[in-house]
């Protein structure tokens, strides 16, 4: 991604790192309430009716836009797609090892940058290719670790 | 966990089609009103009641993601969109340290290996 700020951004560049604190703030609650027992569709449930309030209040002051035939493809695309990752995300941190599921996270990355080549013709920088190859590296090697642990349990 | 940063991923270029038209809170709005009502329909479904003993969690887990995203788009706004993605990918850092603080958890000395590589290839990429 090379990130690069501006020296008078820097507030706007601690809100950033914040946001990373939130989503593992957001992982670490969801793997608590699946310790207690909740159900995986509740959790998701709550989540949706709470973020949805929070960003239809967020989305007033910019005007409302009302979808129409030819705009409603990507909104159902983005709500479905969305709605699936989030209940893979709750299973995930829900069932699996918190830290092993937060590195597989970065696969985010590959995934778009493959996108990026199918759907919008982009050409990938070798140091992109780099970073694919590091990151499957990175997965291999938590995958590894889970799979080793769990045959020591046994 | 794969899956779901496929999903995600698919959603990001749903989004790049959908910010022609609409803003990014709505989209939000779109994605979080469909969970709600699917979960829904699959709660009906399998018989799982709306009522739980741990109304807080839910509440703490939805609070905190709001505030998260809300900074994400403010971050986005602000910065390079590459900027706020790799500030947004320091969240396993901060996994680590919860689990450290919260659980007493140690990480796997490997795991924490994986997670700097990891994140070093956010910076390379």
């Amino acid at each position: 991604l090379k990130p690069t700020i501006a020296a008078d951004k820097w507030v706007a560049g601690i809100v950033g790192l914040l946001s990373g604190a939130m989503s593992a703030v957001t992982y670490y609650n969801v793997r608590e309430l699946s310790r207690v027992d909740e159900p995986e569709s509740r959790i998701v449930f709550y989540y949706g009716v709470f973020d949805s309030l929070g960003a239809l209040v967020l989305a007033i002051p910019f005007g409302w836009h009302v979808p129409t035939s030819t705009t409603i493809w990507p909104l159902l695309g983005v709500a479905f797609m969305g709605t699936l990752g989030q209940i893979f995300m709750t299973r995930a941190f829900g069932q699996g090892k918190t830290l092993v599921s937060a590195v597989l996270s970065y696969s985010g990355i590959v995934f778009s940058s493959l996108f990026g080549i199918w759907i919008f013709g982009d050409d990938l920088p070798w140091s992109s290719w780099l970073a694919i190859a590091m990151i499957i590296a990175a997965g291999v090697i938590a995958l590894r670790t889970t799979s080793r642990s769990r045959t020591a349990k046994r | 966990m794969l899956a779901a940063s496929l999903g995600f991923a698919t959603m990001a270029v749903f989004i790049k089609f959908g910010a022609q038209n609409f803003s990014t809170a709505e989209l939000v709005f779109y994605r979080s009103a469909l969970s709600g009502v699917a979960m829904y329909a699959v709660m009906r479904r399998r018989g799982i009641s709306l009522a739980t003993k741990h109304a807080g969690m839910h509440v703490r887990r939805a609070l905190f993601s709001v505030v998260g995203f809300v900074m994400f788009f403010h971050a986005m706004a602000e910065l390079p969109l590459a900027t706020a993605m790799a500030l947004n990918y320091t969240a396993p850092f901060f996994t680590v340290a919860l689990l450290l603080w919260l659980a007493r958890e140690r990480p796997d000395a490997i795991v924490a290996v994986a997670v700097v590589l990891g994140f070093s290839a956010t910076l390379v990429s």
